[in-house]
């Protein structure tokens, strides 16, 4: 394990999980609109978008570390027309105030759905750029012939889909659990109102009421949903975990074949570098990283796709199994990265 | 634009310059800003029963080549990373933030960070002796006269054009403002059949 880069390595792992994830959600919220009212998916969806800015203010506090004298700090964004470094720095930060302010607006509905819509949408593509700018940070390396290529932004972009899309799935099915967990509340007048047709769920009218007693409340209470509200809302959750089973496999595909051809590149290429770099895919550590993919992305990620449609396991189990998947992909996505910037092998001298 | 010119038919790799860089410049264990670098390789031939050897060596002297387009400059967050009028690049202490991505960066590992200040640190071609019209103290400390230093054009019309040397790195990257007198054996940079013999002192 390279613990010398650790900053780096938590500082992209995190906050390409933080866009990928806002980026799930964004996509849960534009394909589950014409099945289920924005009540059940804002219950869903608004508790995993709350835990969304932790994670990237925790990368970025792991980034402060890899500088070795914070005092000058605010020199980065000085070079914004030539470094990528200033470049993935001033789009970071865009896309954490853009994604606190379209928080906080979502949080306490605030605005109109229309202008939070384009807001989030704006905040998405600021996420898309800044993990290709914080892959360009490698790639733009022409001395360094291990990053020199297709293969890193397809990488940062991997970990952005399967770890984001793991944690949504992660956060939906913790929510459900809780909502299950609350002694249920019959309320068949509610129930009536909030499970209208889902065609008005855009409209003002149907629009979600922020939780009852406000703010936190929404995640403290979880419980505050009728019989019929939580049932659209575990079904929403199951069909999310298919998809998420299902793109957690794929990438982790995309993963394992792109491998062999990205190490065929490397020799091709034949510097000393970039042979010495292939080296580095090899041994215990890289093993482990990728048998972890293997057992997170796709053994646990197909036995979640096939519970999920069983209409007799219980939301726990499930719960269990996604979650245990998101850690064991975390751990390979970090070890993975480790062996990334272990791979950084220059040529000349 | 200034620059340094290095003869690898004089060098006996003595590494009398990578002292007198780090005493001049009081540098701490494990920055060098110049180093040598032995390169060697070889083969044999066969001939009847008897193996022929065919082995080479030789060295080469590096620190920062104040290149043209250089990389470290381009890739610095801060804009620490600076070329000064005369062409040579320097570390601005205000400003660096020691991310240490130029050392990333640099195919000839001139910037090297300096763990007690937090701050890259590089050749800056002596800039304190140039003032006062003396040689930069690599060059000064030379014994065989190796190495030499000037206006870049007058080392080229002088020494020729020639910086593309394994196991330096393809000059069209950074278009160091370097000259190599090429030893017999020197290789074309990347396609040298030899390594690096000192990997640890570079």
């Amino acid at each position: 394990m390279q613990t010398h880069e650790l900053p780096m390595i938590l500082f992209t792992v995190l906050s390409q999980m933080s866009v990928g994830a806002f980026l799930a959600l964004g996509v849960v919220q534009t394909l589950a609109v014409s099945r289920y009212s924005s009540t059940t998916i804002d219950r869903l969806a608004d508790p995993a978008l709350l835990a969304i800015g932790p994670t990237l203010v925790a990368g970025f506090l792991a980034s402060m570390f890899h500088m070795n004298d914070v005092t000058n700090t605010i020199n980065v964004l000085r070079h914004w027309n030539s470094s990528y470094l200033s470049r993935e720095i001033i789009v970071g930060m865009a896309f954490a105030g853009l994604g606190f302010v379209f928080t906080v607006m979502q949080w306490r509905r605030m605005g109109s759905p229309g202008l939070r819509r384009a807001l989030a949408l704006v905040t998405a593509a600021v996420g898309v750029l800044l993990v290709w700018v914080q892959s360009m940070v490698y790639y733009s390396l022409v001395t360094v012939p291990a990053w020199n290529t297709w293969a890193t932004p397809l990488r940062f972009f991997a970990t952005t889909v399967l770890l984001g899309s793991l944690a949504v799935g992660v956060a939906f099915a913790w929510n459900i659990v809780r909502a299950e967990r609350a002694a249920p509340q019959e309320d068949e007048e509610a129930s009536a109102e909030q499970d209208g047709p889902a065609d008005t769920g855009g409209a003002p009218a149907a629009e979600s009421r922020p939780a009852r007693g406000g703010g936190l409340a929404m995640l403290v209470r979880p419980a505050a949903l009728t019989t019929s509200e939580r049932e659209s809302a575990t079904e929403l959750t199951r069909t999310s975990l298919r998809v998420v089973s299902a793109v957690a496999t794929t990438v982790a595909l995309v993963i394992v074949v792109s491998l062999p051809l990205y190490l065929a590149g490397l020799a091709q290429e034949g510097s000393r570098a970039a042979l010495a770099s292939g080296e580095t895919f090899d041994g215990v550590f890289f093993i482990m990283r990728m048998g972890l993919l293997v057992v997170g992305a796709v053994v646990l990620s197909l036995v979640t796709f096939r519970l999920a449609a069983d209409r007799h396991s219980t939301s726990s189990r499930l719960t269990l199994l996604v979650s245990v998947a998101l850690v064991v992909c975390f751990v390979s996505e970090i070890m993975g990265r480790s062996i990334f910037y272990e791979s950084m092998i220059r040529i000349g001298m | 634009m200034l620059g340094f010119s290095f003869d690898q038919t004089k060098c006996n790799g003595c590494k009398a310059c990578q002292i007198a860089c780090k005493d001049k410049h009081d540098l701490p264990v494990g920055v060098t800003w110049r180093r040598v670098a032995e390169y060697s390789g070889g083969t044999w031939q066969e001939d009847e029963d008897t193996a022929v050897p065919n082995v080479f060596a030789y060295y080469t002297s590096m620190a920062c080549n104040h290149c043209e387009n250089p990389i470290c400059v381009q890739v610095c967050p801060t804009t620490a990373m600076t070329v000064r009028d005369d062409g040579t690049v320097y570390v601005d202490d205000e400003k660096c933030v020691g991310c240490r991505y130029c050392e990333w960066a640099c195919p000839y590992s001139a910037p090297q960070f300096n763990a007690d200040t937090g701050h890259m640190t590089k050749c800056d071609l002596c800039a304190d002796y140039r003032e006062q019209g003396q040689d930069p103290a690599c060059v000064a400390a030379c014994p065989s006269r190796a190495l030499g230093w000037g206006e870049i054009e007058d080392l080229r019309k002088e020494h020729g054009t020639n910086s593309s040397v394994e196991p330096l790195p393809d000059p069209s990257i950074t278009r160091p403002n370097l000259v190599i007198i090429p030893h017999r054996d020197a290789q074309k940079s990347g396609q040298g059949t030899g390594a690096i013999a000192n990997p640890k002192e570079i």
